[in-house]
């Protein structure tokens, strides 16, 4: 088999992996925090593409300015997203948490039609569609800087959640919400921060694809089903296990298309998802079923 | 007493002279709102533009035509009712119709029990042509090329004119894409072309880097696409930024290419079938666009172009029939001999199927260029 062929769909895969782990890494955060699986995950991303899409269209902004615009837009939708809805949440209401965020999920999909119409649409930056090539991979300039701000997004959620007293506090509740109570650790600031962190991740990731794909207001649906199979790969409220996975997923899904058929690609990580659930069912990275 | 009878007389006379002059009445099928409406529109201008022509030229049979276009939303549940009240409330004679193939389809057992002449001239799908003429549904006529004509054009011109031998088939995984990867597979085998693979992606797929990636390492002689709307154009994006040298064939809808990849050449050499384009170098389609530009000021469709020649082809029929009877129009249809203005001559086979050219066309330097008409 030829090389090049392997290293192209290698970076591809890469490219759609890192996206799934900005995904991945927000909801399992808010998982690990809250206890809420935040079914609206996927739509926040396509509001960020969307966003994105007024931001490069509309209002003529530049690529970059429209990546930071958008991402601080999507940490303020976090903050009215936590503040308005899923504090009124009590503990121990994991069914009222779906019904809520399902809920949320509609009205927002449902209003990007009301308002942008189904019609899927084509966002264009000024990168247009310049590419790089080294040998006989190309990656387009738009798919680079997706991985690099991906990665930087990473970068950043390290440093806050190992350099910052409150990314400590997130940790201690993610590991036991009763001991980090007992010492003293305010539960309403460190859940907002991970609302906050989580809705900006899908937002940012919104707005590097924006670009890349075609933006339309169902493009979130069918990702944030692939997050749950990765999140619950990875072992739930995993994060590096929620990363590592979903950059895996990418690749090897990649590979599938490449070397079989596109169509098989889906229904990879639900398969791999039941094997896991069979076999380890707290995830390849999981530390036990938490109760 | 006689003035009585002067007053019924004259009242019945005034009656019936009404009755002559009641318009003919056509219905017309279409999508007018829902994703379609755009080309449900040009479907109804072509056939307004048709109705205005013959009443300038003192309408049919001494009377005028009037068009009730009704919304169908290119949903077959919405087809039915469309239809339902055009025939029974709105009493038109005949019916033209339905764009979306599912939504003909939807309205094909209709006309078959109302007993009404339905020309259908946009909907593709090679199942109309099958149920349709001899032994099925009589009612039903098709002016357009099915898939199957549109693919044997295609393949004819790829072995003969480019010495094609190879062809990969990239579709979107629905009946049209299935029905438009099955026709090539056909026709290829008719006309010496290898279908290399067919490879089908769910609608709305974001990412095609990988089938890219695929398809460059198999080099294919060329890469024919069936897809609708957003997912060619992002086929076409990913297409231009992958670097791809392999060129592009298939139903491409030259109108949705990015203008500026067609400027700067990134997509020369992509070759396209299609029922109809404005570009085609006839007298009578160059008036005919002229003539529709003036009144929209758009380059016609296929939808406009098929829609005018249909509602000319069934006013041809009323005709020659010499009434509005439903049998004897069909009658008349079935004897339609109409000079098509991309050249061929609409005649019905024993399916109720016409065979006008296809349009093939190539963008060349920065341009897109009529370089054929096939049959089909």
């Amino acid at each position: 088999m030829d090389a090049a062929f392997l290293a192209q769909l290698v970076v591809n895969g890469l490219v759609i992996g890192m996206i799934y782990a900005l995904l991945a890494m927000g909801l399992s955060l808010i998982f690990g925090v809250l206890e809420i699986v935040n079914f609206a995950h996927g739509d926040f991303y396509m509001l960020g593409a969307m966003a994105a899409g007024l931001a490069l269209g509309t209002l003529g902004f530049g690529y970059w300015p429209t990546v930071a615009a958008v991402t601080l837009a999507s940490a303020g939708a976090g903050l009215v997203l936590y503040e308005a809805l899923l504090t009124t949440l009590r503990a121990h209401s994991f069914e009222r948490s779906i019904l809520l965020t399902l809920g949320v999920s509609m009205v927002l999909q449902n209003g990007a039609i009301y308002l942008f119409t189904a019609t899927p649409r084509i966002v264009e930056s000024e990168y247009g569609v310049a590419s790089v090539g080294i040998g006989d991979v190309t990656v387009t300039l738009v798919r680079l800087f997706a991985i690099g701000i991906a990665a930087a997004a990473f970068v950043l959620l390290w440093l806050v959640l190992y350099r910052t007293r409150i990314g400590q506090a997130m940790r201690a509740i993610a590991q036991s919400r009763e001991a980090a109570l007992m010492v003293g650790i305010r539960p309403r600031q460190v859940a907002r921060l991970a609302v906050i962190l989580g809705i900006a991740l899908a937002g940012v990731a919104g707005a590097a694809l924006a670009p890349v794909y075609t933006v339309h207001p169902t493009m979130g649906v069918l990702l944030v089903f692939k997050t749950f199979a990765i999140i619950i790969i990875g072992g739930l409220g995993s994060l590096a296990g929620a990363a590592i996975t979903a950059v895996a997923l990418g690749v090897v899904e990649s590979l599938i298309g490449g070397f079989s058929s596109v169509v098989l690609q889906d229904a990879f990580a639900f398969l791999a998802m039941i094997a896991v659930l069979l076999l380890r069912p707290q995830g390849l990275f999981g530390r036990g079923v938490r109760v | 007493m006689t003035t009585r009878l002067a007053i019924a007389l004259a009242a019945a006379l005034a009656a019936s002279t009404a009755a002559a002059q009641e318009p003919i009445r056509i219905g017309l099928s279409t999508p007018l709102s829902g994703t379609a409406a755009n080309l449900g529109e040009h479907d109804k201008w072509g056939a307004e533009l048709a109705v205005e022509e013959i009443n300038a030229a003192g309408g049919l049979l001494g009377r005028k035509v009037v068009l009730l276009p009704q919304d169908n939303r290119c949903n077959p549940a919405e087809s039915v009712k469309a239809a339902g009240k055009l025939i029974n409330e709105d009493k038109v004679v005949a019916l033209l119709g339905a764009m979306c193939s599912s939504s003909t389809l939807a309205t094909m057992p209709i006309v078959q029990r109302e007993r009404i002449p339905f020309v259908v001239a946009i909907s593709t799908a090679s199942k109309i042509t099958e149920q349709s003429g001899a032994g099925g549904n009589v009612w039903t006529f098709k002016t357009n090329p099915t898939d199957s004509g549109l693919s044997k054009a295609l393949l004819e011109f790829l072995a003969r004119d480019r010495k094609m031998k190879r062809v990969a088939v990239v579709a979107e995984d629905t009946d049209y894409g299935r029905g438009g990867a099955d026709a090539m597979r056909a026709a290829g085998k008719e006309h010496g072309i290898e279908i290399t693979t067919a490879d089908f992606f769910p609608q709305g797929t974001p990412d095609f880097t990988t089938l890219l990636t695929k398809l460059r390492a198999q080099r294919p002689d060329a890469i024919a696409i069936y897809a609708l709307g957003a997912d060619q154009i992002n086929w076409f994006r990913q297409y231009v930024g992958f670097g791809m040298r392999v060129p592009m064939t298939g139903r491409v809808n030259n109108e949705e290419i990015n203008k500026q990849f067609i400027g700067q050449g990134a997509v020369n050499g992509t070759t396209s079938v299609f029922p109809y384009d404005w570009r085609v170098d006839t007298a009578a389609n160059k008036a005919f666009a002229e003539k529709y530009r003036a009144k929209h000021k758009v380059a016609p469709f296929y939808q406009s172009f098929y829609s005018y020649e249909a509602t000319q082809i069934l006013a041809d029929a009323i005709r020659r029939a010499g009434s509005t009877d439903a049998e004897a129009i069909r009658t008349a249809l079935r004897a339609t001999r109409y000079a098509s203005a991309l050249g061929a001559t609409i005649a019905f086979d024993a399916n109720n199927q016409a065979h006008n050219f296809a349009v093939i066309t190539e963008i060349r330097e920065g341009d897109i260029k009529v370089v054929g008409l096939e049959g089909t």
